[in-house]
């Protein structure tokens, strides 16, 4: 698996943790306590009114009630209170197949009951009126044949019957049974066949109390029905329970299985936490893992630069101790000093003697470090180990045998190495053989105070294999008071506000101190570069020529 | 690769669980109903012995809404050629009614069937002769759509209404929306709930102001009761509660002729033939002030409705003398003018 898919994966596994938390947690959440508070209250408020309505029908029936407003305001509630339950339980019924049956059936069987209710107001009133009619218009009725019939005899029997209608009447209307029913429509039909005897004056009304009559056994076996099936008994009650249960077992599931889904969400958040700490405990072995291998890193990194530092300071120690620090050069006093940068340099100069012949070399190895140190030693090497053959050796001839050696082994270093170097060959009467081509060389002239400018001439070593050719040799010769200054360019290369100290520099400082002892001269010089920057090695030679004398002693400084 | 499946898994799964739980239960507010019925004095209700009860004020309605309301019922810009308004068939000032047997509206066009009054139209148990209109909202749909009334088309209206600025303006005061058709009816029957018809002779009488009624007036309401015509002119409103077939004691449609559609009553809604020919009792507050009556206009004054009524609906005669006196009673239930029509006061007439 590559690592940009494993880092997809884990990116995957942490959104998908979280998502299923967050999708348990809505499902911790059930219908809302508050709305379900809203829809038992809903269910208690129709039940109240459901009672209500039974309750407010009867009294109207038996005349409690003058008036229909309860009763019309029961139903019209009752009403509204049904169509906000369903508002209430929409999103639920949408679901739940048994909750939206039970909704309808619960509106069919209410606006049933609601319609037998408008039946009953409107028969009940039909029933009143007559009700109320009959015993007055009886005796309305009584009185117009009275005052109509010429002969009590022909009063008495009608009058009679009327009496007794209106007592079957509402005999019937108190008592439901059949049997008043049978018996108030027999008087109906005895009163009916007597209306040709009736006067005239009276038919009309004695007709009206007959239609009333009738209304009132007809109305009386209507109403009473209606009120017992289709109000009282009116399935509404049941229906409501009905989905009240179900919705009460709805909410109960909803709770449980909120609360299952809840202890799966503690569960899940606890393996949640779990992984977190697992991996903040890992990344922290990690993290003290790396802070280990930095430290342990850096001390290696230390020792490496210790070590690399003690053999640089040793490549430093050869370079200073191959350098003499004891000059016999005959009839000359001899001072000199080597003071390397803080690396290892290529800067060279030698004095000695083998066979009696004396020699003075200085030189210079372009750049520094290690391998310009070791150039410089493979060309001490090779300079001693030549003189030691031939102690009369031509410095050319020096130089460009051991231009052979160095330029061979340069290039198998494969450094880009070369040397510039002058060799000087003291000769029997105290004068210098010179050859090779280093930097020019001052010679302070005692006698007249004056310092004399030789211009290096010839190559230098590293760059071609046969240079013989190539090297000029010139006498040098020093009267006594007479000071040669040797040097490498760590000096006149020396800045100071970016003005180099150059070659007038030196010369002037020699000039200065010229008279005096090799020493001195020398302190003048190193004096001279105090406040200089100095980015090379430095080396100066100082050879001063001293009277003849018999002695043949020398000391160098 | 299996761990990238297994986290694709469990994502699909969080996502299943997420979903299913997005229909939990949680009713739509929006759908509920209330009843915004005058309060009815329940107590009062139980202790009287009378089958009336006074009048009461509305409770408080939401004044911007109902001067935006009052302002609708007056303007013509709800019929189709602005030729019409509610007011114009229901003249506040006149019974809330217009006094013709048939209604004129958009072209001259006739109504199907006499206008009722809207004053206390709010207490009524359903609106229209027959019914049809559970609520004053619904009842509103009827007359702006009607071809013979204002002829108009609801996109129409809220059109007229958006490009009012002064509209745009009250509909945002009273309803924090622009001008819309649920908007329009809400603020009419808000206006109409308001028009409650307190302090009517007949009120003052059964609050305890014997000399309220005139002597006349107090034989007439015994008449009243006991002549039958309480049996469905109860309660507060004196009818407006119930529906009473028309002809319980012969067939008035046979008598009169020339048999329409609306004779139909309440059939015409449920279809049921018990309720051929069945319509609202109306309320007899303001009766004074409401001819012609029934629902087809066919009584030109009072005592000619009285007299139809005892023949077809008490099955009795009664005698000029007892007409004279339930007339001299209904008079006394109509209320002072200026106490609802201070409601108008909102709106103004454009």
């Amino acid at each position: 698996m590559s690592n940009l898919k494993k880092r997809l994966a884990a990116a995957f596994g942490v959104l998908a943790a979280f998502g299923v938390a967050a999708g348990l947690y809505v499902q911790t959440q059930p219908a809302s306590a508050e709305q379900h508070t809203v829809i038992v209250d809903r269910f208690g408020t129709l039940h109240t009114l459901d009672a209500k309505i039974a309750q407010q029908t009867l009294a109207a029936r038996h005349g409690l009630s003058a008036h229909y407003d309860p009763l019309t305001r029961s139903t019209r509630s009752f009403s509204t209170e049904l169509h906000n339950l369903k508002a209430d339980l929409a999103p639920l019924a949408r679901r739940h197949a048994e909750l939206s049956a039970g909704l309808e059936a619960l509106q069919a069987a209410a606006d049933e009951r609601g319609q037998a209710v408008e039946l009953f107001k409107r028969q009940n009133s039909i029933l009143r009126n007559s009700l109320y009619y009959l015993p007055l218009a009886a005796e309305q009725v009584t009185e117009e044949i009275e005052q109509a019939a010429s002969n009590p005899a022909d009063e008495a029997e009608p009058v009679k019957a009327i009496s007794k209608l209106v007592q079957a009447t509402l005999t019937q209307n108190l008592l439901s049974g059949q049997s008043e029913t049978a018996k108030a429509n027999r008087r109906l039909k005895e009163a009916e066949a007597l209306t040709p005897r009736i006067p005239s004056q009276a038919r009309e009304r004695y007709r009206l109390l007959l239609a009333h009559a009738k209304t009132v056994v007809r109305v009386k076996n209507e109403v009473d029905p209606v009120i017992r099936r289709d109000v009282l008994a009116a399935p509404v009650s049941a229906k409501l329970t009905g989905l009240e249960q179900r919705y009460r077992r709805n909410f109960e599931a909803a709770l449980q299985k909120a609360s299952l889904y809840r202890t799966v969400l503690y569960a899940w958040s606890i393996l949640l936490l779990i992984a977190v700490l697992v991996v903040a405990f890992k990344l922290r072995g990690l993290y003290a893992r790396l802070e280990r291998l930095v430290v342990e890193r850096t001390q290696k990194l230390n020792e490496t630069l210790q070590e690399l530092w003690g053999e640089m300071e040793l490549a430093k120690k050869i370079q200073t101790a191959l350098v003499p620090h004891h000059f016999e050069l005959k009839d000359c006093d001899v001072a000199a000093v080597m003071r390397p940068t803080a690396e290892v340099g290529g800067d060279y100069y030698d004095v000695f003697e083998v066979n009696g012949v004396e020699w003075v070399l200085i030189g210079d190895v372009s750049g520094h470090g290690v391998p310009a140190g070791l150039v410089m030693m493979m060309c001490q090497t090779s300079v001693h180990s030549v003189v030691a053959s031939r102690p009369d050796i031509a410095p050319d001839e020096l130089l460009a045998t051991v231009n052979r050696t160095l330029t061979h082994n340069i290039q198998r270093l494969g450094e880009d190495k070369y040397m510039t170097i002058s060799a000087l060959r003291r000769e029997p009467d105290g004068s210098f053989k010179v050859a090779g081509m280093h930097q020019d060389l001052l010679v302070y002239r005692s006698r007249s105070g004056r310092i004399e400018h030789l211009l290096a001439e010839g190559t230098w070593l590293g760059i071609a294999s046969d240079i013989r050719a190539l090297l000029p040799v010139r006498t040098v010769k020093l009267d006594p008071g007479d000071a040669l200054l040797l040097y490498t360019d760590g000096i006149t290369e020396a800045r100071k506000d970016g003005q180099m100290l150059d070659i007038d520099g030196l010369k002037q400082t020699l000039l200065a101190h010229g008279q005096e002892t090799p020493e001195k001269i020398l302190d003048g010089i190193l004096g001279k570069l105090e406040g200089y920057d100095v980015h090379d090695d430095v080396a100066v030679l100082i050879i001063k020529q001293r009277e003849p004398t018999t002695a043949l002693n020398h000391s160098a400084a | 690769m299996s761990r990238t499946r297994g986290g694709l898994g469990l994502v699909g799964f969080a996502l299943l669980v997420a979903s299913t739980s997005c229909e939990k239960a949680g009713g739509d507010p929006e759908s509920q109903r209330t009843d915004d019925l005058p309060p009815a004095d329940e107590a009062a209700e139980l202790v009287s012995t009378e089958p009336i009860l006074p009048l009461r004020a509305s409770a408080a309605q939401d004044q911007a809404l109902v001067a935006l309301g009052s302002r609708l019922f007056h303007d013509p810009i709800l019929s189709k050629d602005e030729s019409v308004s509610c007011a114009t068939c229901h003249d506040l000032s006149h019974g809330g009614d217009d006094g013709r047997a048939r209604s004129v509206g958009v072209g001259g066009k006739h109504g199907g069937v006499n206008a009722p009054t809207v004053l206390n139209a709010a207490l009524n148990i359903g609106q229209f002769w027959d019914g049809r209109a559970e609520s004053l909202e619904a009842q509103i749909d009827g007359p702006v759509q009607n071809s013979l009334e204002m002829a108009s088309d609801w996109s129409d209206v809220e059109k007229k209404l958006n490009g009012s600025a002064k509209y745009k303006t009250a509909f945002a005061e009273a309803l924090h929306q622009s001008p819309t058709r649920q908007g329009v009816k809400q603020a009419i029957a808000a206006f109409e709930r308001t028009l409650i018809t307190v302090d009517a002779p007949f009120d003052r009488w059964l609050k305890g102001e014997r000399d309220a009624l005139s002597a006349e007036q107090l034989e007439g309401y015994e008449l009243f009761k006991g002549a039958g015509c309480i049996a469905c002119h109860q309660g507060r409103n004196v009818g407006g509660n119930m529906y009473q077939r028309f002809g319980v004691f012969g067939d008035y449609f046979k008598d009169r002729g020339n048999a329409t559609e609306a004779d139909n009553g309440r059939f015409n809604v449920t279809h049921k033939e018990a309720d051929r020919h069945v319509f609202k009792v109306p309320s007899l507050r303001n009766v004074a002030l409401t001819a012609p009556y029934f629902h087809d206009g066919s009584a030109k004054t009072l005592p000619d409705a009285v007299k139809v009524m005892a023949k077809y609906q008490l099955g009795k005669i009664l005698s000029e003398r007892q007409i004279q006196r339930l007339v001299s009673f209904l008079g006394s239930l109509t209320a002072p003018k200026q106490k609802y029509l201070a409601s108008r006061s909102g709106g103004e007439q454009t």
